[in-house]
């Protein structure tokens, strides 16, 4: 099956000069791939998740999501392609300047034939009842917790039923009980659709490992080790060392 | 040695720096003017309520008190010459023409100019500049394009406000101290200031919109480092928008002759 999310090669310069943020990068993930991506801090996750997503473009190797090559493709292409890319990032990104309900409907609403105000309402209205923030709808983003803001990103990421679904950090600064519900949900909507790919950037290892079938170690803008979460055991003691937080 | 040398690297970072943003603000401004076609209307009208009208009595209130200062300048010179005829030009001329549109403009960046960064500083920081381009909306034809248009028209129209409510207070103002009637003040600035003295007031104003619109939304849309950041962006802007109103004004009147 070809590769939803196929880089070779992929090499991105610091902008201070420094080591390279991303390092002759290969990664394949074919439809279907529900996977977690770790790594020490500046490993170059987030950077990878955007520029999966089309908004950081690489100096070089080869780099292409859902057929359109984001080196060489053309502009419009690339726009197709964002419209089926849902992501949450690290800051959850909600306007400050729409409710809840309006940062959901604001994909729909910019889809270039977008639907009907009342299918808008619906799906909506049912996504955002979904993520549990039904009595926060008309709530602004400040006057959310960090947690509901996180699930008010993961519902706009998804109202438009991406086929690449990007989520940086979902659970970061959570308490465990809504990581791990977050993390079901985001399971949940992978369940439903298992042609996508869902990719999530966590570090927060017990309840990642629970979740997702396939882990990626990102080191240095390198992968350093992909398997399988239920092979976590049979990894080089770096990556074990990494993954339970002691020293190898 | 090393501290000549070290004066040298400053010079050239500095000179560096100062090129990178000429180009930077140029680039911005070309790619505002091919987005104006298809900017967002809606946006376009918020920016200008949010940037025109709450502005306005601030701007009105601030030139009231500028004619009346300008008119009391002026008094004591056409009382010694005995030419109180010349009040109504003294106060107004150089109001209308230059004091008036430099003021507001400096007005207008320290409060939409900075607002301006701030905003669009938050917006990249935190994602959302981000979050629309991968919505396929150019952040230009949403963010940028409308807050230049409503920044050159609003400046336009502060400007219109602040000549009324300067010539208002200038009127005030000669008929407490001077005991000159409004009608009478009125009539004589009818004489002698003309239509070219207020469109020459107008058109810097435009420009100064202009360039507080550029120069404020390339410091935004270059924030980076969090909450230090913005404030740094916000600051740079402020200081870069002042200097851009003295160079456009300097560079309108030689171009217009006055």
């Amino acid at each position: 099956m070809e590769a939803l999310v196929d880089l070779a090669g992929v090499h991105l310069d610091a902008l201070d000069g420094g080591p390279a943020v991303l390092d002759a990068l290969d990664l394949a993930l074919a439809p279907g791939t529900l996977t977690g991506l770790i790594g020490p801090p500046s490993s170059g996750k987030s950077v990878l998740l955007k520029l999966i997503a089309g908004l950081i473009r690489p100096n070089r190797g080869r780099a292409i999501v859902a057929g359109v090559d984001l080196l060489a493709g053309r502009a419009a292409d690339k726009r197709q392609l964002q419209r089926s890319i849902g992501m949450l990032f690290q800051n959850n990104a909600l306007f400050d300047s729409l409710t809840v309900f309006e940062n959901v409907a604001f994909p729909l609403r910019r889809l270039p034939t977008p639907p009907t105000e009342s299918e808008i309402g619906t799906r909506c209205k049912a996504r955002i009842e979904e993520v549990g923030l039904g009595h926060a709808m008309d709530r602004f983003p400040h006057q959310l917790s960090g947690g509901m803001q996180k699930r008010a990103g993961i519902a706009r990421a998804t109202i438009a039923e991406p086929r690449l679904r990007l989520f940086d950090e979902p659970t970061a600064g959570l308490d465990p009980v809504t990581g791990a519900r977050i993390l079901a949900l985001i399971t949940e909507l992978h369940r439903r659709d298992e042609r996508g790919v869902t990719i999530i950037v966590s570090n927060e290892m017990d309840t990642l490992l629970a979740a997702v079938p396939r882990v990626i170690l990102i080191d240095r803008g390198k992968v350093a080790w992909d398997g399988a979460s239920a092979l976590v055991d049979q990894a080089p003691d770096t990556v074990r060392g990494f993954i339970t937080g002691e020293a190898a | 040695m090393s501290g000549i040398r070290g004066i040298v690297a400053a010079v050239g970072r500095t000179a560096l720096q100062f090129a990178a943003d000429l180009g930077g603000l140029a680039i911005l401004f070309l790619r505002v003017l091919r987005t104006i076609p298809r900017l967002d209307i809606y946006e376009l009208i918020r920016a200008a309520e949010r940037f025109g009208w709450q502005s306005a009595p601030i701007i009105g209130l601030t030139a009231f008190f500028t004619g009346g200062i300008m008119v009391m300048q002026s008094l004591p010179y056409v009382e010694q010459l005995q030419a109180m005829r010349l009040l109504p030009w003294a106060a107004s001329f150089a109001t209308l023409r230059e004091v008036g549109p430099v003021l507001i403009g400096l007005m207008f960046s320290g409060r939409v100019g900075s607002n301006n960064t701030a905003e669009l500083g938050t917006m990249v920081v935190t994602e959302q500049v981000d979050a629309l381009r991968l919505l396929a909306i150019d952040p230009y034809d949403l963010l940028i394009a409308p807050r230049f248009v409503a920044m050159v028209a609003m400046m336009v129209c502060l400007t219109i406000v602040g000549d009324a409510g300067a010539v208002i207070g200038a009127m005030v103002t000669a008929r407490a101290m001077a005991g000159m009637e409004m009608f009478q003040f009125i009539q004589l600035m009818r004489e002698q200031i003309h239509l070219a003295d207020l469109a020459s007031g107008l058109v810097k104003s435009g420009f100064f919109g202009a360039g507080i619109a550029v120069v404020s939304c390339y410091y935004g849309l270059a924030t980076s480092g969090g909450a230090v950041g913005v404030g740094r962006a916000v600051n740079a802007s402020v200081v870069a928008s002042a200097v851009s109103i003295v160079v456009i004004d300097f560079a309108v009147t030689a171009v217009m002759g006055g």
